[in-house]
């Protein structure tokens, strides 16, 4: 673990330490405030009713008994929910569309998923509830489930949506209803000369599950609608407006007139941002003019909270003997759940992303099929595309006998670089973390053992950026409490406390941050993305600078002379103009904080800003493993994370984002899967069955910081949440083969997977 | 959660009258660590716990010479594998007890109740199987004991009337150069649940193995003792051929499902893994 | 001059063309200009006053946030991409 100063950060007094995080004690003694220890006076409690059936139409919902169980106070359905328009709403990160958004929070006509609710009851106790719900009765009729995303591009297929035609990015659509939602492509230059110039080509298909991003707080929704009215909304969530902004539409109030507060919140990785529960909370609570609070259990959330898209891909790859990457050809079919709108556009755009090849055309198919509606998980798309294109480099450097590393170096993208899509890429650490993998003392080890392997792999996230706002105000012991709308998943009270404390010259426990609701601080896009410390740090510092100048300026009033005379020290000294005796004037931060309030009232500083220049993530991950040939298991020995954070603000939270990353990405390539049956019953919707890794299955993650800082944010600030957990499973894949021979290309390589590649047929 | 009533039974013949007053829906209550799980997801209808552990001989742990071990079937798992004569005698019991669950679950869960549970997939059963363990019942018309391998009748269920429970579980003074060994296959290192288990003990009087008991787990529907490989190996000293041919028969024994957590041929070919594996390691702890 | 880069599956709408030479200060008048010369390329750019929905747009590398007012400078290179998202 690094814990001396980098380079980067020795020009800094705050950025680049390791203060203790601000919500630290609460969350550590018990304290801290989720969704489910909400309790409000008369509340209620809600539970779901959801279909047994993969696919089927709805004829008929009884919800009477229910009704006149004593303790049931409202049954609904979607009938009780107003008309919902196709507009689409900006979800932040992505859009949804509105009458699809509300179907998947309460079926309307067809039951697409098992798992998708049906009914929702408020009760006064939850046994209650839950009793109530067995008491709802519905008429299904059933329809065949379509469970494989290649299954359900064929024409003959059974569709889930009347009406749903494949489009283009051009806007034109199919002539037929289709399960193929949508079609994307890139391309540059020309693929027969691309190929026809390697000497070696391979072409590999590759299948991987859907994944959970497995965060251990269920999801959980709790509103009251008000006499007057109005609607407050409390949730665990990474975007308290975003909620705001979809719950308004599907109960017909304007966003003005709903109030989200954010809860603490126990993991989201991309899956707290739709709405499941708020909108059913909201409507409950218009019916019985009582608080309703609703929460999930772990079957429920495997069940119908969206997990990233199992896919069917192929890649072909063209090199040059010397190792010159000529062409690449990238097939993505993605599977989006019951309703479009997989992550196929990102898997596409970082599919070859860190590479400079000259010859590309990438195809994405965003496919619905039978199975609960995907949400964003930790760079959405990412970690399948680039399992693909990742698993044959490896595979060509084997067969070229070129060092997996040395063939990235040769093929690197670096500043100038286009991709496929028409990005150009400016100050990038692409080569840098490759570098520092080559450096490391893992690559230099020795492997020590019988079915060993050491992999390696590359991986590229965009990140983005947008809105953030940030209020702060100087309090007159020199403390600055600050105002944020960004929910804390990772560390980012810390790491933007830090920034603005960094700009203001003071220390970072002296700011003091407080994530609120959305009627407290401007518009604050959500916690996801990899944006948080780049936007909301951008924000404390141009907050920080409101704040500078007016203490500049109350110091100019102070000493009656020109405020173009004074100046804020990067040292939080105010220094003016001599006095009539030739005395330097000065004052400290602390010390102008204390004569605030009688030279002309208090300070507050704001910002808001929306930004782009979000600069894109890279990292190089190794891992060693051991493969036990008669059982299958994989075991990772040795596992080392290499990075370009741009200035790692808050080096332990980078770290542990690169670690939580990494374990995730093993997970993924190890042993998590959806086990469906053929009727489209999910079979191990639990932790016992969705293995998730522990830490018990987990060697310490060795994080190597690289900071190539990006020159789009004022502290060279890149996102870190999202790029590790690219690199791990085609890493894993790759060490696999390195140790055993076995090149698995469907994830996960679970015991069972490597058994049946393995054992012979009477086995 | 259904509204179950808890009770607390003061001796053995209270709680034998509860149980069978209570009818189908009462459940003894040891750690709970499975049927309070089975009432919240309402997997079992239960509405009364009978909670046993305040009956002395559900709980205690004693051994002697004469008599050999007798464990209560409410003991929890860590005081089995804390107990200094357990871990000197009965290191076969530590292997089990220490992967039941997770060290969380150890601090309540039961071999009773893991016995009682009745899972093919039990991580106690096989070790109890091959450590010739039998089962002391009571209920409403007094005692009786039933060798363990006999317990289990079908995935959940056994051969426990209205009214009886397990009360504990008594194993033989273990022989000279005896030595057992329990392993099971999980796809990750802890907290999970077996894809196939398996125990063996194996007795070795000069240079050659005298007796054997070889017992798999979860592919079945009950754990299974597996005669023919306990008779591959006695009558003559441990080999690579003979334990192959062990490792054959409980191949050839195994009935496994295909489900989610494993196939049909990867758990009859893991049957064959942990026997020898079991085999070789529990003849290192007889020669140890 | 400013050049538009189109790509491959919006080249039906450029009349094959990959690359748009444009004129005008912001968005706007860029787009209002080539959609003298490619009236179907514009309406799916612009739709219901907003840029084209599914699309982003990025002038010299740096995505668009301020909609179709952003300024375009002289000689700038503007990419068209699907709209992107994250976790």
């Amino acid at each position: 673990m690094v814990t001396a100063q980098s380079e980067v950060a020795s020009q800094y007094n705050v950025i680049g330490t390791r203060p203790i995080r601000h919500d630290g004690v609460d969350k550590v003694t018990g304290a801290a405030q989720y969704g489910a220890d909400l309790q409000l006076p008369g509340m209620l409690y809600g539970r779901v009713l959801r279909s047994p059936h993969a696919h089927a139409r709805i004829v008929s919902i009884d919800t009477s008994k229910a009704a006149a169980l004593e303790g049931v106070k409202s049954v609904i359905t979607n009938a009780d929910f107003p008309r919902a328009s196709d507009d689409v709403i900006d979800t932040g990160e992505g859009s949804a569309q509105l009458n699809w958004l509300l179907d998947n929070v309460i079926a309307s006509d067809k039951a697409l998923y098992k798992g998708h609710a049906i009914a929702a009851v408020a009760a006064v106790d939850h046994h209650i509830a839950e009793d109530a719900i067995e008491l709802i009765e519905v008429e299904y009729e059933l329809l065949p489930p379509v469970l494989d995303v290649r299954d359900a591009m064929l024409d003959t297929a059974p569709k889930l949506h009347d009406g749903l035609k494949t489009g283009e990015m051009d806007g034109s659509k199919s002539d037929g209803d289709s399960n193929t939602a949508s079609h994307l492509r890139f391309a540059k230059g020309d693929m027969e000369a691309g190929f026809a110039d390697a000497d070696v080509v391979i072409e590999r298909e590759f299948v991987t599950s859907m994944a959970h991003q497995g965060y251990i707080e269920p999801h959980n929704g709790t509103a009251y609608w008000r006499a007057d009215g109005t609607l407050d909304v409390w949730t665990s969530t990474q975007g308290s407006f975003v909620v705001r902004d979809s719950v308004a539409p599907l109960v017909q109030l304007s966003p003005s007139q709903v109030k989200v507060t954010p809860m603490e919140i126990g993991g989201g990785f991309g899956g707290k941002i739709p709405v499941y529960l708020e909108p059913l909370a909201a409507i409950l609570s218009r019916n019985t003019g009582r608080p309703v609070q609703l929460t999930m259990n772990r079957e429920e959330v495997l069940l119908a909270t969206g997990p990233t898209s199992g896919t069917y891909m192929r890649v072909k790859m063209g090199a040059k003997r010397d190792g010159t990457l000529t062409a690449g050809e990238v097939y993505l079919a993605f599977e989006a759940g019951a309703y479009p709108g997989s992550p196929v556009g990102a898997g596409a755009m970082c599919a070859l992303a860190p590479y400079d090849i000259p010859n590309q055309v990438i195809d994405g198919y965003d496919v619905v099929v039978n199975k609960p509606k995907t949400a964003a998980y930790r760079a959405p798309g990412a970690p399948q595309a680039e399992f693909a294109t990742e698993a044959v480099i490896n595979e060509l450097a084997e067969q070229l006998q070129i060092d997996p590393l040395e063939l990235r170096l040769q093929n690197a993208a670096v500043e100038g670089a286009s991709r496929a899509d028409g990005f150009t890429y400016g100050v990038i650490g692409n080569v840098e973390c490759m570098q520092a993998a080559q450096d490391s003392s893992h690559w230099n080890s020795e492997l020590a053992g019988p079915n060993q392997g050491r992999g390696v792999a590359q991986g590229f996230w965009f990140n983005i950026g947008f809105e953030s706002s940030a209020y702060a105000q100087v309090n007159g012991d020199g403390t600055v409490p600050l105002v944020l709308g960004s929910t804390d998943i990772g560390g980012t009270r810390a790491s933007i406390a830090m920034q603005l404390a960094e700009t203001l010259g003071i220390s970072a426990e002296e700011v003091r941050p407080h994530v609120v609701d959305t009627n407290s601080v401007g518009y604050t896009q959500v916690t996801g993305g990899s944006r948080t410390t780049f936007a909301g740090g951008w924000a404390a510092y141009e907050c920080a600078m409101d704040i500078r100048r007016q203490m500049a300026e109350r110091a100019a009033q102070i000493w009656e002379v020109d405020a173009a005379e004074v100046e804020y020290g990067d040292d939080a000294v105010i220094r003016g103009p001599a006095d009539d005796e030739g005395n330097e004037r000065s004052f400290g931060f602390k010390e102008l904080a204390g004569q605030l309030a009688a030279s002309g009232g208090h300070i507050v500083g704001r910002a808001d800003v929306n930004k782009t220049s979000s600069g894109p993530a890279f990292a190089t991950h190794i891992v060693d493993v051991e493969v036990d040939p008669d059982t299958g298991k994989v075991d990772v020995l040795r596992y080392t994370a290499v990075q370009d954070a741009g200035t790692a603000i808050h080096p332990a939270y980078v770290e542990g984002q690169m670690q939580g990353g990494a374990a995730q990405g093993i997970g993924m390539a190890l042993n998590e899967e959806y086990y469906y049956d053929e009727s489209g019953d999910l079979k191990n919707a639990s932790l016992l069955d969705y293995r998730m890794p522990t830490a018990l299955d987990l060697p310490m993650i060795e994080p190597i910081i690289v900071e190539v800082p990006n020159p789009g944010h004022p502290y060279g600030v890149r996102g870190v949440g999202e790029v590790p957990i690219i690199p791990p499973a085609p890493a894993i894949q790759a060490a696999i083969a390195d140790a055993v021979g076995l090149r698995m290309n469907e994830l996960p390589i679970s015991p069972r997977a490597i058994l049946e590649a393995t054992l012979p047929e009477e086995g | 959660m259904q509204a179950v009533k808890y009770v607390r039974a003061a001796s053995v013949d209270e709680a034998s009258r509860l149980l069978q007053e209570g009818g189908e829906g009462a459940r003894v209550l040891a750690g709970g660590t499975d049927v309070i799980v089975q009432a919240r997801e309402r997997t079992r209808e239960i509405d009364l716990f009978v909670d046993i552990k305040q009956i002395a001989e559900t709980m205690s742990i004693a051994y002697d010479a004469a008599d050999g071990l007798s464990i209560g079937a409410a003991a929890p798992c860590h005081e089995i594998y804390g107990n200094e004569t357990v871990r000197e005698l009965y290191p076969s019991l530590v292997d089990s007890t220490s992967l039941i669950g997770g060290t969380a679950i150890q601090g309540r869960a039961s071999l009773g109740g893991n016995l009682c549970n009745s899972s093919p997939a039990a991580d106690g059963i096989p070790t109890l199987i091959v450590l010739e363990a039998t089962v002391e019942i009571a209920g409403p018309n007094g005692r009786r004991s039933v060798a363990v391998e006999d317990f289990c009748t079908a995935p959940g269920r056994n051969v426990l009337e209205s009214g009886e429970f397990v009360v504990s579980l008594k194993f033989p003074t273990p022989a000279a150069g005896s030595g057992a060994r329990f392993l099971r296959f999980i796809p990750r290192n802890e907290m999970d649940i077996a894809v196939t288990n398996a125990a063996t003990q194996v007795r070795i009087e000069n240079g050659s193995v005298s007796w054997a008991r070889v017992s798999i787990g979860a592919v079945a529907p009950i754990p299974l003792l597996v005669a023919d490989a306990a008779a591959a190996l006695v009558g003559q000293p441990l080999s690579d051929e003979t334990i192959a041919a062990a490792a054959a028969a409980s191949r050839a024994a195994a009935s496994p499902i295909d489900d989610m957590r494993g196939s049909i041929r990867q758990r009859r070919h893991l049957a064959g893994v942990l026997t020898e594996r079991t085999i070789r390691q529990a003849a290192e702890r007889a020669a140890a | 001059m400013v050049r538009v880069l189109i790509p491959v599956t919006l080249r039906t709408l450029s009349g094959g063309e990959a690359e748009i030479e444009a004129v005008g200060h912001n968005l706007r008048s860029v787009i209002a200009d080539l959609g003298e010369r490619y009236p179907e390329l514009a309406g799916r750019l612009v739709q219901d006053g907003r840029i084209g929905r599914g699309l982003t747009l990025a002038i010299n590398g740096d995505v668009v946030s301020t909609g179709l007012i952003t300024k375009v400078p002289a000689d700038a290179e503007i990419a068209i991409v699907p709209q992107i998202s994250g976790g």
